[in-house]
């Protein structure tokens, strides 16, 4: 029954093992989603997350799809083609999903770890074990599947508004061609592009959701879990974007 | 009446709570009372011990509710919120209807909107939130933590009584430490 606190520190493999568990037992949780309390509280993570990161996320697109645009364009003045490649590698498919993540790292997977911690140890986990609720189920659960809808969710949204802005902007300040722009950046889209990603979005989610719940249940303090959940958090983005950077890259010459 | 718990002490039997008894256990502190409460509702294993005793569980943990002297709240939800986690599986609309019902026949909460948080409600307010949601889930076993601590057992008996009313054929049993003013119509107590 899903209603003792996770048994989540595990000796040998200290925190990441903790965490990959889990995810494990959140996944095997996932029809409990069925129910009308846990859907209910998924869909209100899912707003507020949206609520912390929507804005911020079009303000800091904009800033960074400018400022990508405009160094690059000034760099390859007189080759836009090969400038709106390099945007599309590095904006689209690499910086701006990884900026994405850190946003909901530091918005949404610090203040839930917090948010978690307190229930955790106060008698907010009592009243839910006396209701027959898991600590698992209906807390763990819906910030992991809330993180990744909303990782692939801001990350579209991210993209969009750094390309688009970024393109139109550039176009405006060098007076460069917009509709060759444009026509250039959708050449360079390919299906496996959106694949990688939607992929990439949602294993970022993943982490920050997985990282956040974790640190959230096993820390006694909010401001520890906090703290914890962005540390770990960051070196898991680092280490995913870099490992899934290396899959991506390996075989490509020049 | 099947047996709910049993309690063993050095292999000599001292007491079963059964189905629809009103029944007193009476430990030696409080913290055996927590402890008590915590590990049946943790539900790791159908026995379990506590200072010494043996207590054996006869059914499933999820069949019993608690009402506590201090009352436990999500804070940060509405009342209507509260009420429908004790009833997860129900579909919203019926789910408002039986809070709806529930509220009417019991008089509990009178007067406070549904989608008041609940971080705003007084002690009384609380207990009366968690005695809704028992009501909501229909446990076969109330367990009452020491809610005739203080002398304020007369004031606090009626919300039992409410539970006793509506599910006649299911147990309350009053988890407690030390004297106390023990409520009308009570059949077994057990020391431990």
């Amino acid at each position: 029954m899903d209603t003792q606190l996770p048994e989540v520190r595990n000796a040998w493999f200290g925190d990441f093992g903790g965490s990959c568990v889990l995810a494990w037992q959140c996944a095997l949780r996932l029809p409990r989603l069925r129910q009308r309390a846990h859907r209910e509280r998924l869909l209100q993570l899912m707003l507020e997350i949206w609520r912390a990161g929507g804005v911020d996320a079009s303000l800091r697109a904009l800033a960074l799809g400018t400022l990508a645009s405009a160094a690059l364009f000034q760099m390859l003045a007189s080759n836009t083609e090969a400038a709106v490649r390099v945007l599309a590698v590095s904006l689209l498919r690499e910086l701006g999903p990884f900026l994405a993540a850190l946003l909901l790292l530091l918005r949404t997977g610090t203040s839930q770890a917090a948010t978690l911690a307190g229930i955790a140890g106060g008698n907010e986990a009592r009243s839910l074990r006396l209701l027959g609720l898991g600590l698992r189920s209906y807390l763990a659960l819906p910030v992991l599947v809330a993180c990744v809808l909303m990782a692939m969710l801001l990350t579209a949204y991210f993209e969009v508004m750094a390309v688009s802005g970024g393109l139109l902007l550039s176009g405006w300040l060098f007076d460069l061609p917009l509709r060759e722009m444009f026509h250039h950046f959708a050449g360079q889209l390919t299906l496996a592009d959106l694949v990688y990603l939607g992929a990439k979005s949602a294993l970022s989610g993943l982490v920050v959701g997985t990282v956040a719940a974790y640190q959230g249940l096993a820390q006694r303090e909010p401001a520890q879990a906090a703290a914890q959940a962005a540390l770990q958090g960051l070196f898991a983005l680092v280490a995913l974007h870099g490992l899934l950077a290396w899959l991506a890259y390996r075989n490509v010459e020049g | 009446m099947y047996p709910l718990l049993e309690f063993y002490r050095d292999g000599q039997h001292l007491g079963t709570v059964r189905q629809g008894s009103q029944s007193l256990l009476r430990f030696r502190h409080a913290a055996h009372c927590r402890d008590f409460l915590e590990q049946l509702l943790a539900a790791r294993r159908t026995s379990f011990h506590v200072d010494g005793i043996d207590c054996r569980l006869k059914v499933a943990p999820g069949l019993f509710g608690l009402l506590s002297a201090t009352p436990t709240v999500l804070g940060g939800l509405s009342l209507r919120d509260n009420l429908g986690l004790a009833v997860p599986q129900e579909p919203a609309d019926l789910l408002d209807a039986r809070i709806a019902h529930a509220r009417t026949v019991t008089g509990l909460l009178a007067g406070i909107e549904l989608a008041r948080r609940t971080d705003s409600l007084d002690w009384r307010q609380r207990l009366e939130l968690n005695l809704l949601q028992v009501w909501l889930r229909a446990p076969d076993c109330l367990l009452c933590e020491r809610l005739l601590d203080g002398g304020r057992g007369s004031a606090l008996e009626g919300l039992p009584a409410l539970f006793r009313q509506r599910y006649p054929l299911r147990a309350v049993c009053y988890v407690q430490h030390g004297p106390a003013r023990l409520p009308p119509g009570l059949a077994t107590v057990i020391e431990l």
